[in-house]
């Protein structure tokens, strides 16, 4: 063990890294999809075979969510510098971080979630329009409820790109994991630095991924599940 | 009473136009077990869907209850809808939501699913379509024919005037269709539910129906009560499905007189075959058959024919007639 990672762990460096990784990324997807949900139920919504087709929404829609999802994260953030000074007042430090993570986040967030709802069954659309749905009860009582699983597969997805991006802070002076592996052990030229904070990484998104994957699964309901809830749910 | 009037439904691509449904005119008793038969592509399912505008016809009105649907408000036709059940081939239940929450579905949608009736109403539905004790079960868990059942009860929840059935049979096994047809004549029967049905089987149509279209290319060819389409078919189309195989078994010319005995329920108390040749002394043969017995009254078709004389098709048809047996002389 280098001196230097001795150091990273008796002053807490690792674990506020750990913890300052985990909160960015968990808020930023957060936000993000308080953006992108809406924005990808807009776009199945508004799409030529939609509940309420409208092409001029669903166009332009789908051609800002492509742009912003073209331009390389490290470009996005310095372009976008200017926007997070004015949603948190400043250009730098974790806060401004979070709005660069949210701004590339959201489009995808929005095209994951139009690739979730389009796989619900356009049967079950139909006979919920022919008991005199609205627009937005077929949204709220048969997208959304019948993509539930797909939605959660999505958001585990969604987090573990929004980690990836985190890793890249260190640029505007915001902290993490990332910024720890490159500032105290690429330019140190501490390998084992690197190798912890790139195991760590894993590690939080292996716990991303199975608590997310077991939710989706739990609530499937189109699983008959195992025998031991099957016998459950018929002793109800 | 449901009216289409002049209802014609087009579609339109840049591959151009295809027209669904033509010049269609249609009324629907109250009452009514309405079939509408044709082969697939006929127009069919563009036709039912233009009854609750699912399709908004291109011309032509419908109207329901002296209101025309295609002049409506859309907050109006969303009112109109939950009058007008549907149920469809593929079931389209909510996959997420246990069999009672899909049936209380349409009770949500008319925002009256909080009451303690809306609770008893679900209960009650249950129970009519036999599935009470899986009322905590998903649709995933059900077999098909009680995922249609689930969706009878789910279509009847807001107690609908009407009910349109979209082949709503064509992916059950012959057995489990029967108990379904069954399900809805006790509907009908028992609700004064008015019951359309599209189909392409005429077992359906001859099963519960009391009245029928059918549809070909876009039109409609033929309409009437069940008893008499299904006795003189007139149409190419109507005999195709009427009586499939009857156009094979009369195709031959022999010289030979080719009757065709229609069984509507009227029962014979004699067996006719075996009393045909001894007692009349005709010798008869049979082409093609095609009979049931439902409720113990026989239904069906069949072709018989014998040697060509004056007097063997006196005796024959007198003895037919005065053993009420509908029969029809075939070329």
């Amino acid at each position: 063990m280098s001196e230097v990672l001795q150091q990273l762990i008796e002053q807490n460096i690792l674990v506020k890294g750990i913890w300052e990784t985990t909160y960015m990324t968990l808020l930023s997807s957060l936000f993000a999809y308080v953006i992108g949900l809406p924005l990808g139920v807009i776009l199945v919504v508004t799409d030529e075979n939609g509940v309420k087709p409208n092409k001029a929404i669903n166009t332009i829609l789908g051609i800002v969510v492509n742009v912003f999802r073209s331009i390389p994260f490290l470009i996005l953030m310095v372009a976008m510098l200017p926007v997070a000074k004015l949603v948190v007042g400043t250009s730098l430090g974790n806060k401004a971080m979070i709005v660069m993570l949210v701004i590339a986040a959201a489009p995808y967030v929005a095209r994951m979630v139009e690739s979730s709802l389009k796989e619900v069954d356009s049967g079950v659309i139909e006979a919920s329009k022919s008991m005199g749905s609205s627009t937005m009860q077929i949204i709220l009582k048969v997208l959304l409820p019948e993509a539930k699983p797909a939605l959660i597969v999505g958001a585990v997805i969604s987090t573990v790109t929004v980690l990836g991006y985190s890793a890249m802070a260190g640029t505007i002076g915001a902290g993490g994991l990332g910024k720890i592996a490159i500032s105290f052990g690429h330019q140190k030229y501490k390998d084992d630095v690197i190798w912890v904070c790139v195991i760590l990484m894993v590690l939080i998104v292996q716990a991303v991924q199975i608590v997310g994957m077991t939710i989706a699964k739990k609530t499937d309901r189109r699983l008959v599940g195992s025998k031991k809830q099957r016998r459950q749910r018929k002793n109800v | 009473m449901i009216e289409l009037v002049n209802v014609e439904k087009t579609y339109s691509s840049q591959k151009g136009d295809t027209t669904a449904i033509e010049n269609i005119n249609l009324s629907i008793n109250d009452g009514d077990i309405y079939g509408i038969i044709g082969l697939s592509g006929a127009g069919k399912s563009t036709l039912v869907r233009c009854i609750n505008l699912l399709e908004q016809p291109t011309k032509g009105s419908v109207i329901i209850d002296g209101e025309d649907l295609t002049k409506v408000s859309n907050k109006r036709l969303l009112q109109i809808r939950q009058n007008i059940g549907m149920v469809f081939q593929h079931f389209n239940l909510l996959q997420q939501r246990t069999v009672e929450d899909n049936v209380r579905f349409p009770l949500e949608i008319a925002k009256k699913h909080k009451s303690k009736e809306a609770k008893d109403r679900v209960a009650e539905l249950l129970q009519l379509v036999g599935l009470s004790e899986k009322a905590k079960s998903y649709p995933a868990e059900l077999s098909g024919g009680q995922k249609q059942r689930v969706a009878i009860a789910r279509a009847l929840a807001t107690s609908p005037k009407y009910l349109l059935c979209d082949e709503a049979t064509s992916a059950l096994d012959p057995q489990t269709t029967e108990s379904i047809l069954e399900l809805l004549k006790k509907i009908n029967q028992s609700l004064g539910v008015t019951v359309i049905i599209i189909t392409h089987e005429m077992k359906v149509i001859e099963k519960i129906c009391t009245k029928v279209a059918v549809i070909d290319n876009s039109h409609i060819v033929e309409m009437g009560n069940v008893s008499d389409v299904f006795a003189d078919p007139k149409s190419e189309i109507a005999r195709q499905l009427i009586i499939p195989d009857l156009i094979r078994a009369t195709a031959e010319k022999t010289g030979d007189i080719k009757l065709r005995l229609i069984f509507n329920g009227e029962e014979t108390d004699k067996p006719l075959i075996s009393a045909l040749a001894l007692d009349l002394g005709v010798s008869v043969n049979i082409l093609y058959a095609d009979t049931k017995h439902y409720n113990g009254k026989p239904y069906g078709h069949m072709v018989i024919t014998f040697p060509d004389s004056d007097e063997a098709y006196k005796k024959v048809t007198t003895y037919l007639t005065n053993n009420h047996v509908a029969f029809k002389k075939e070329l």
